[in-house]
């Protein structure tokens, strides 16, 4: 037996009563207000994800329904989920994953189904047959619901998003006033999630690139025509916060080495006219921070076709690199000895050219004669391929890491 | 068409121009016919310059397109625009008599010979000096700004608002997606984003000339792969840790040197990309790290070497402006110099 009484198609309440009363959604014209202030209300959800379940409830009442969601299912996988819902009951839709999407004998009939369609249960099969089934009778008739009226947001050859509006024996089953409300719902859903998309893919491949940016051990400032920071790496953040290097100000980037501040401020503004010459080339700058160390930088412009007219003057024209140029730059002495297979008597060799300038310095510093050095040197010259000194200082520079945190523990 | 599903089109365009802005002008049209106006505009004004910096029009004839801007700008309605606030509907007679305006010479000169007699305007966005005006006139024929007019413009004003507002979300999302790409594209290393199983979801500018030239890595059915076997076997374990999450953060660094089937030597180095930013289950993977890939020569650039001797730079000195021109920065060959300035301190590096 039924829990409840349901009607058939075409069929009317015994006592010809409408919908009951609470039920006041769709009596008479569709103001055009109410639907301005619905479609209103799809888009804005299109920004703000939260104000889909209000969406819902609105949606409900426009067309009449007890419950509303936003889902996928994938009927290779069987399983689904609801992104957004209003009015459903938890356990249920957790079963209907977990069991009922299986057996629902509309699945097949959804399958058919295309994009932008409108469509209710009662239409899609034959109703007698649906009620029958076991997805029904166990699914549908506990919490109530005699139809929904539904349309498809996006479709695979396996899966299918909707947003369907699900029914009570208040609402009667789906007709030809529920379709048109939804019909003109419709596009707007699409189009609403579709603008979701686009903001959550550039957002999420801004925020995979700022990963990136945030790896480098070179604090990093996006800049536009007025040195405005657009976009400071955690290096960056950090080099502001301290203060030391450029003024404490995360407006604007302001190095407090006022001639190197000069420098890089005119080749910002050739950046921003677009200046062919720095567009290629680039601009290097040594810089002293207050406390005296020094840092090197360099500027790069960002000459890419996407920066955008219309009042949209804060897109960055140039990338600024800065970072410290003392000796705390890890030296990946390992790497090298294991490419090159030296002896540690060499590996401190090159430990000392890095540090030390000529020969005796070197020596020196190691406690070992000229010529003990010298010799070593030939030996690292022999297995590195280099010619010079200069050399073994740019090989070890190729090997030292950008990134922040990098470099071989072991060479300490 | 009912009312609801006219309107419903319209609103539907609207929002298909903050996706696409070449639609607004069928937006404007669609929106002429809804509330029986002749023609539309969308324009922006700063007070500090002359002209619009962005303008959209429908329905005016070439030649009083072209000279909208210059009779917008001494049209008294322009300076009411900056009183009424934002969505609020207005026409000729909140801002003057319809008589005084008829011996206006934007009327005289550019709305009577239209055939022009009234027109509606909002605006949609304001600042101390700027404002953006949506607006739209009626022919003689189509009578003057009534009740039912200024109800169908409310219906659809917050419309073009939410619009234009959902356009500058894009593009700014937009903007700042390409300002980081641009600036890892300028980047002289090769950068490569792998997910855990080294599949290639992107390539800077270097790393796409590398994958075409095949050496020392090349994509083999979308997966970042070095043509040394034992390189990649260490890449790929670093990739699948990076994946794991924090643990991975130890390997983070540690340089990889290999050499080219043409001998040329380079460095790898893994920056492992552990944060939460993973995508919602059943959606595609983000990245789980980025591989740089310097190559490793023994001649240093010219920059390096004019850098050292202007800024008397030690070894060490030289050996980070050489990470930061490679790596962060356009290639140090093209890279250039500023001007020498004095420097009383510092030895010089004599040895450079």
């Amino acid at each position: 037996m039924r829990a409840f009484s349901v009607l058939s198609k075409g069929e009317k309440y015994a006592d010809g009563r409408g919908p009951p009363r609470g039920f006041c959604g769709w009596q008479g014209v569709i103001e055009v207000d109410v639907l301005s202030g619905l479609i209103a209300g799809i888009y804005d959800a299109s920004l703000d994800q939260a104000l889909w379940s209000a969406v819902h409830k609105r949606t409900c009442e426009f067309i009449g329904g007890c419950s509303a969601a936003l889902f996928s299912q994938d009927f290779a996988a069987q399983s689904g989920r609801f992104y957004f819902s209003w009015n459903d009951n938890p356990e249920y839709t957790a079963s209907f994953f977990q069991t009922y999407i299986r057996i629902n004998p509309l699945t097949p009939h959804l399958m058919m189904t295309k994009v932008g369609e409108i469509y209710s249960a009662s239409r899609l099969m034959p109703y007698d047959e649906l009620v029958a089934s076991r997805f029904f009778q166990e699914w549908c008739v506990p919490q109530g619901y005699t139809d929904l009226v539904a349309t498809n947001l996006d479709k695979t050859a396996t899966s299918l998003a909707t947003i369907s509006v699900g029914r009570d024996v208040t609402h009667g089953l789906v007709d030809d006033e529920a379709l048109r409300r939804m019909a003109l719902l419709a596009p707007h859903f699409r189009r609403a999630v579709l603008i979701s998309r686009v903001i959550e893919l550039h957002t999420f491949e801004a925020s995979t690139m700022a990963a990136v940016l945030d790896g480098l051990a070179a604090a990093l400032f996006l800049v536009d025509g007025r040195a405005a920071i657009v976009y400071a790496n955690s290096r960056g953040r950090a080099v502001l916060d301290d203060g030391d290097l450029v003024a404490r100000n995360r407006a604007t980037l302001t190095l407090n080495d006022s001639e190197a501040n000069r420098t890089l401020r005119e080749v910002i503004a050739e950046a921003e006219s677009g200046d062919a010459a720095v567009a290629t080339r680039g601009i290097a700058v040594a810089m002293k921070s207050l406390s005296g160390e020094r840092h090197v930088a360099h500027l790069m412009p960002l000459t890419s076709g996407a920066r955008l007219a219309a009042g949209l003057s804060h897109a960055a024209v140039a990338a600024v690199f800065i970072r410290k140029a003392s000796v705390d730059l890890p030296l990946p002495i390992e790497a090298i000895a294991r490419e090159h297979h030296l002896t540690d008597a060499e590996i401190r060799v090159l430990y000392s050219l890095m540090e030390a300038s000529g020969v005796p310095a070197m020596a020196a510093m190691l406690g070992v004669s000229d010529d003990t050095v010298k010799t070593h040197l030939r030996h690292i010259f022999d297995k590195t391929g280099a010619r010079n000194q200069v050399d073994l200082v740019k090989l070890v520079a190729g090997l030292s890491s950008p990134l922040d945190g990098g470099d071989n523990a072991g060479s300490q | 068409m009912t009312d609801v599903a006219e309107l419903s089109a319209l609103l539907g365009t609207v929002y298909d121009a903050s996706l696409d802005a070449t639609l607004w002008p069928s937006a404007i049209e669609q929106a002429c016919r809804f509330l029986k106006c002749m023609g539309g505009a969308i324009g922006a004004y700063d007070l500090l310059q002359k002209g619009a910096n962005v303008r959209v029009m429908w329905g005016y004839e070439p030649k009083f397109v072209e000279t909208f801007d210059y009779y917008v700008s001494i049209n008294p309605l322009l300076r009411h625009s900056f009183r009424m606030k934002v969505g609020e509907i207005g026409t000729i007679t909140d801002a003057m008599p319809h008589a005084a305006f008829r011996k206006e010479r934007a009327y005289l000169e550019w709305s009577k010979p239209q055939g022009i007699v009234d027109l509606t305007q909002t605006t949609l966005e304001k600042t101390p000096l700027a404002v953006a005006v949506l607006g739209f006139s009626r022919h003689k024929s189509q009578g003057l700004v009534d009740k039912r007019l200024r109800q169908r413009m409310a219906l659809i004003v917050p419309h073009f608002r939410r619009a234009v507002l959902i356009g500058k979300v894009i593009d700014l999302a937009r903007i700042e997606a390409t300002a980081f790409s641009d600036t890892i594209d300028g980047l002289a290393a090769a950068v490569f984003l792998v997910d855990a199983g080294g599949r290639l979801l992107h390539a800077n500018t270097r790393g796409e000339a590398m994958l075409r030239a095949g050496d020392p890595f090349r994509a083999a059915e979308g997966v970042l792969t070095a043509t040394n076997p034992k390189v990649h076997r260490s890449l790929s374990a670093s990739f699948a840790v990076a994946a794991e999450g924090d643990t991975a953060v130890e390997a983070q660094g540690i340089a990889v040197p290999l050499t080219a089937e043409n001998g040329e030597r380079f460095a790898a180095h893994v920056l492992p990309m552990t944060s939460g930013r993973r995508r919602d289950a059943g959606e595609a993977e983000g990245a789980v790290a980025a591989l740089f890939v310097r190559k490793v020569d023994l001649e240093f650039p010219p920059v390096i070497r004019s850098m050292a001797e202007i800024y008397r730079l030690t070894p060490s000195e030289v050996r980070v402006l050489h990470v930061i021109l490679e790596v962060g920065g356009v290639h140090p060959h093209v890279a250039h110099a500023p001007p020498r300035r004095e420097h009383g301190e510092n030895a010089p590096a004599a040895h450079l």
